[in-house]
């Protein structure tokens, strides 16, 4: 049996057992803990994250600059996201291809002591994807740059013809990673350099890197000079430019670096012990420490599974440390809920801001879920407790201007469809053709009655790999019903549209004259709700009895609560009563008032003796945020 | 020897055995229809090429038959030539280029015949009533440069390309995209007379190479650094007048067009190519009107050009943060002006179609090469017509009307209920080439349309692409087509190097927008629109 177990956990065995348990956790982690489905539908939050159809023109668009080819396969593998499974298979086999590459590079260049550097790849990839990042396009550049070094370090060992070689391998490279190309005629000029010595060839591999973008990139396929370097590089200048598509992810910096770190001071090792005459006192110092550690060495060699589970022990120790340092669940629950929104799954969106009520988007969402359930006049309050609510709403406020896809969402929802229109048409500028994009901006003019240029979507969106069927779906209804009148949800918002047209000017709209415009001109549930929270969002209970007439003709059975609160409120202060048109306030609201207002009074009206008592009775009245605002303000 | 004959024996086998398998496809994929059912109607294809006049030298006209079958076939004949003949089951219809142009080429003046047969479910054949197209004795410009972007208007990361595309086949070529030389906009690109080597192109760079005009005359390319807007070349090629527009975008707020730019203030001044320099005339930098979309007559005599009050007050130099008053009542006349280019004398000032005639807004006045025909747009107001549903393409006889004085126009047929504007003629006047909203919403398309000798034109029909589905899924516009007579001749690469070098040209502006005054500077111009 000791045999048998020592056999099974001999080195070889047991690495490969290591790396087998590693890949098979690291797959169940992405499959299900990441949950890579999400960040298919991050619309706007991902850099690097590409479109992808099917067709000939699509992938002939690629053929013609460098990196195109990488650029395509990464297209495609990113939109396998779509099912978890099959995402968390592809970052799978990346990081095995990664890792197995890696190995290579550290045997061919003798430094076999690093060996565990060949999980770094990995590990980096696992980070990136814990903090919801994503850069398969990076990684595919980077991991056919080390492809390229491992071929090359096979064929050249016994070959004449390097120089041929080398330039071949580079333009090839070149043609089909970009940028990313530098890496590898970086890591060859070292290898050929200091490990084989061939000093002419590594001199050759300089001017390659030069040469080979600007003629190839530049001269024939016509690249911006910094982009014929750069492009599929983490220097890509348009990263730089644009904050909302900067790479802030130092992983990604790492992930680059670590092979030709390794590499360089391997390299410069070498040197220096060729300059240095002889081995000094250090060398024999080591050799003599080396030599009295012997029996323990002996020992732990052959100590099979113990040896093999303290090898392993730094392996899980990085990997649960990644994850519980990395693991960003915050930017996990805007991406879920970005999803849920897309999907119309309001319990899920109101569930995801349960976990993060301090999420300003999250809030934003809520509000939309709150809407779409009912909940709206009854528990707003019981998300918007932060100053920035009033912006929050409608997102119209400067923190939020990059926000386009939400705004897009919202002004769908509350009737000025250009405005959605507007924000969405950005977003396709911002983000790419995006599927999610694209289903939205035929949506909009399919509602707009637009059937031309929602066409020209759908067959775009047909083109995708997993949204024909809703493509087809909407133009197969165009087809047998050009007006759309037996579709609910394009009726609904068809009726939410301005009879009359009008200008305006995107810096001179005051986003309340355009609600009430809305409400004047539609029986407009949403805008009727929004404007109603803004005013109880500003204490402005007057407006909200000024505008409790409209609850009829919206088809509203009774007053819900938060704005029966206002109207107590008004009622108290103005010692009036109010015109509740044929509706009243409801015995629990006019209880909890009188609750409430006992609470107060038993501290003497003091606000501040009486925060606790009634925030623990009332903290989602808009009573309590009427008496005390938002918490920055008390 | 023997390892030889045994290659070459294999190779004959192989030829034998291909050439079995060719004339067994070939030949099973011919089908002999004895039999059909007549249907009187006319067959849907898409795009629509039916009944309209088509240019000689044009790239076949790939179709899709929109009707369901099982196989389809094709046959294209004329009076002279082979007819082409095509079965298929894919309803798409491919046409071989080569026998196109043969039987095209060949019948200059005839009709083209189009017959369309479909086996549906049942079996049995049906033959829908022939199509019928004429085939115009005059050749269209073989090439046409376009811009292709998304339809948004954004400052964005989005590429905005401008192509040069042969007419006779599918070849597109890029001519300068916004990647090489920052994410920044490009703008329109002028021609003199149709002449490939001779062009200006606006670049609208604020981030690192500033707004710039790139000039080409033949193989040279040089760099002025200012921009320029709408731009209209002197025949005699030695000057170009241009527009400087200050524009706001706005947005409609239930109207299916969202988007609408307003020109607050504009004037037109025109760039000297032997003396280097940029003037305002007076009478074309009004302080109280606005003046754009200028346009040079065939002779050079006179400059064609849109004005029309300011109806708002001044806004000194800051930018509007409103939507300007009395917009929609902003109505353009067409106005002209004599030029003497030997004296550089400009003259009387004459409106050639006014808007308290016609209650509409002319804009982009476009003469024909041979001088005889104006072509502009209409709108019900605004100076912008690629936004504007209402925007009709009419056509004035300039011959006629200098006979008589009496500037008659009338609106063409190519028109519809959707946006047509940015009309270009083809050099010997005969075509002319327009954007359309017609058939694709937001997604503005090129078409073409033969004008006859009465000032006719024909049905339109959109630029062909080999994929007769191309335009059904292409997210990009195709604005500001022009018809050149031969290829750009520049690369990508050589315009790229000229916009990220220093200006080679640098030019005093002696009036700017902001507050119309002598000895100011070029400055930032927001322009927002790019359709």
């Amino acid at each position: 049996m000791q045999n048998k177990m020592q056999v099974l956990v001999n080195k070889r065995h047991g690495r490969s057992i290591r790396d087998l348990l590693f890949f098979v956790l690291f797959y169940l982690y992405f499959w299900l803990e990441v949950e890579l489905h999400f960040m298919f539908y991050a619309a706007g939050k991902l850099f690097d994250f590409p479109v992808f159809f099917q067709g000939w023109d699509f992938f002939r668009d690629f053929l013609v600059y460098p990196g195109g080819l990488t650029e395509y396969t990464a297209s495609f593998l990113a939109q396998l996201y779509y099912y978890s499974l099959a995402g968390a298979a592809v970052i799978t086999l990346l990081a095995w291809l990664l890792s197995i590459s890696t190995n290579m590079i550290i045997k061919a260049f003798n430094v076999s002591l690093l060996r565990p550097i060949r999980f770094v790849g990995p590990v980096l990839l696992l980070i990136m994807y814990s903090q919801y990042t994503s850069y398969i396009i990076l990684t595919i550049a980077l991991l056919l740059a080390l492809l390229f070094l491992c071929i090359h370090i096979k064929i050249t060992r016994k070959n004449k013809f390097v120089i041929i070689i080398v330039f071949i391998e580079s333009a090839v490279l070149y043609y089909l990673a970009g940028g990313a190309f530098l890496l590898f005629i970086l890591l060859c000029a070292v290898y050929e350099t200091f490990l084989r010595n061939r000093l002419l060839h590594g001199i050759l591999c300089v001017f390659l890197a030069i040469g080979i973008p600007y003629i190839i990139g530049v001269r024939i396929f016509n690249l911006y000079p910094k982009d014929a370097f750069s492009n599929l590089t983490i220097f890509l200048w348009k990263t730089v430019l644009f904050q909302d598509r900067a790479i802030i992810n130092p992983s990604v910096y790492i992930l680059y670096s670590f092979v030709p770190l390794v590499i360089l001071l391997k390299g410069l090792w070498h040197l220096l012990r060729a300059v240095l005459p002889s081995p000094g006192f250090g060398y024999t110092k080591i050799t003599t420490i080396m030599l009295s550690l012997k029996k323990y060495i002996l020992w732990y060699t052959n100590a099979g599974i113990v040896k093999w589970s303290i090898d392993s022990l730094p392996l899980i120790l990085i990997i649960a440390g990644s994850i519980y340092f990395f693991k960003n669940n915050e930017r996990k629950a805007e991406f879920e809920i970005d999803y849920y929104v897309y999907n119309k799954m309001w319990p899920n969106v109101i569930e995801v801001t349960e976990r993060y009520p301090d999420k300003l988007l999250a809030v934003h969402s809520s509000n939309l879920a709150l809407f779409h359930t009912g909940r709206l006049g009854y528990d707003f309050f019981h998300f918007n407790k932060t100053h920035q609510s009033l912006g929050m709403l409608l997102l119209h406020t400067a923190p939020y201007k990059e926000m386009h896809w939400n705004k897009a969402n919202i002004y769908l929802e509350v009737g000025p469809i250009n405005h959605a229109y507007r924000f969405l048409a950005i977003a396709l500028d911002h983000y790419g053709k995006l599927p999610a994009i694209l289903e939205r901006m035929a949506f909009i003019h399919m509602i707009k009655g637009d059937n031309n240029s929602a066409k020209v979507f759908l067959n775009s969106l047909k083109r995708t790999l997993f949204h024909k069927d809703r493509a087809n779906h909407y133009l197969s209804l165009l087809e047998s019903d050009p007006t759309l009148s037996t579709v609910e949800d394009i009726q609904y918002y068809r009726k939410l549209i301005m009879p009359k047209d009008r200008l305006f000017f995107y810096r001179d709209e005051r986003i309340d004259k355009i609600m009430l415009e809305l409400l004047e001109n539609r029986k407009n549930r949403a805008a009727f709700e929004y404007l109603m929270s803004m005013y109880l969002l500003a204490k402005e209970p007057q407006n909200i009895v000024k505008n409790i007439y409209r609850l009829k003709d919206l088809g509203y059975d009774r007053i819900p609560r938060l704005y029966e609160e206002a109207i107590l409120i008004y009622n108290n202060a103005t010692k009036k009563e109010t015109d509740l048109h044929n509706y009243r306030i409801n015995p629990e609201s006019l209880k909890r008032f009188k609750d409430f207002n006992n609470i107060w009074k038993r501290h003497k009206y003091d606000k501040k003796t009486a925060f606790s008592d009634l925030k623990e009775f009332a903290d989602d009245s808009y009573l309590f945020y009427y008496l005390y605002g938002v918490p920055e303000k008390r | 020897m023997r390892r030889y004959y045994r290659h070459l024996f294999a190779i004959v086998v192989l030829i034998i055995i291909s050439a079995v398998i060719s004339h067994y496809v070939l030949s099973t994929n011919k089908i002999l229809i004895d039999s059909f059912v007549s249907v009187n109607r006319a067959v849907k294809i898409r795009p629509d090429y039916t009944s309209m006049v088509i240019p000689p030298n044009i790239a076949p006209l790939n179709f899709v038959v929109k009707e369901s079958g099982t196989k389809y076939y094709v046959n294209i004949h004329s009076e002279k030539g082979d007819p082409i003949e095509i079965f298929n089951k894919n309803p798409k219809i491919i046409i071989p280029q080569k026998q196109w142009h043969k039987l095209i080429s060949l019948n200059r003046g005839n009709k083209l015949i189009i017959d369309v047969c479909v086996k549906g479910q049942d079996g049995k054949w049906k033959r829908y009533n022939p199509i019928i197209n004429n085939i115009s004795l005059e050749q269209i410009d073989p090439y046409i440069v376009y811009r292709k972007v998304i339809p948004t208007y954004w400052h964005s990361l989005a590429t905005i390309a401008i192509y040069s595309r042969s007419l006779s086949n599918y070849e597109e070529r890029l001519v300068l995209d916004n990647s090489s030389f920052s994410i920044d906009c490009l703008n329109c690109h002028a021609f003199c007379k149709n002449d490939p080597d001779k062009m200006l192109l606006g670049i609208r760079s604020y981030e690192e190479h500033g707004p710039s005009t790139v000039l080409l005359e033949d193989d040279k390319l040089t760099k002025i650094d200012t921009k320029i807007g709408y731009t209209s070349w002197h025949p005699s090629g030695r000057l170009a007048a241009y527009s400087m527009n200050k524009l706001q975008m706005n947005y409609h707020i239930a109207r299916q067009e969202a988007r609408e730019t307003i020109e607050t203030q504009a004037l037109i001044a025109y760039y000297n190519l032997d003396t280097k320099t940029v003037k305002t005339p007076e009478e074309l930098s009004v302080k109280e009107r606005l003046e754009t979309w200028p346009a040079w007559s065939a002779d050079g005599k006179y400059l064609y050009f849109c004005n029309a009050p300011i109806l708002w007050p001044e806004t000194k130099g800051v930018e509007f943060i409103k939507v300007p008053e009395y917009y929609e009542e902003v109505k353009y006349n067409l106005s002209r002006i004599s030029y003497d280019i030997e004296q550089d004398k400009w003259g009387q000032l004459e409106t050639i179609v006014s808007e308290e005639k016609t209650d509409m807004s002319v804009s982009m006045p476009r003469t024909s090469p041979n001088g005889r025909w104006l072509s502009f747009c209409m709108t019900d107001f605004g100076y912008f017509p690629c936004w504007n549903p209402t925007s009709d393409i009419y056509l004035m006889d300039l011959k006629s009307g200098q006979k008589t004085g009496q500037y008659n126009f009338h609106k063409l047929q190519l028109s519809s209920d959707k946006s047509e504007g940015w009309q270009s003629w083809s050099s010997n006047s005969r075509w002319i080439a327009f954007s359309s909203k017609k058939d694709y919403g937001v997604f503005t398309r090129t078409y073409f349309s033969y004008i006859d000798d009465d000032g006719k034109a024909s049905k339109p029909f959109v630029m062909p692409q080999k994929d007769p589905e191309y335009y059904d899924s292409c997210l990009e516009t195709f604005t500001v087509p022009e018809l050149i007579t031969g290829p750009v001749k520049t690369t990508p690469f050589q315009l790229g190097s000229t916009v990220r070098a220093p200006a080679t040209i640098k030019v005093d502006i002696p009036i700017t927008l902001a507050t119309p005054k002598a000895g100011g500077t070029t400055e930032y111009e927001p322009w927002r629109e790019r359709e």
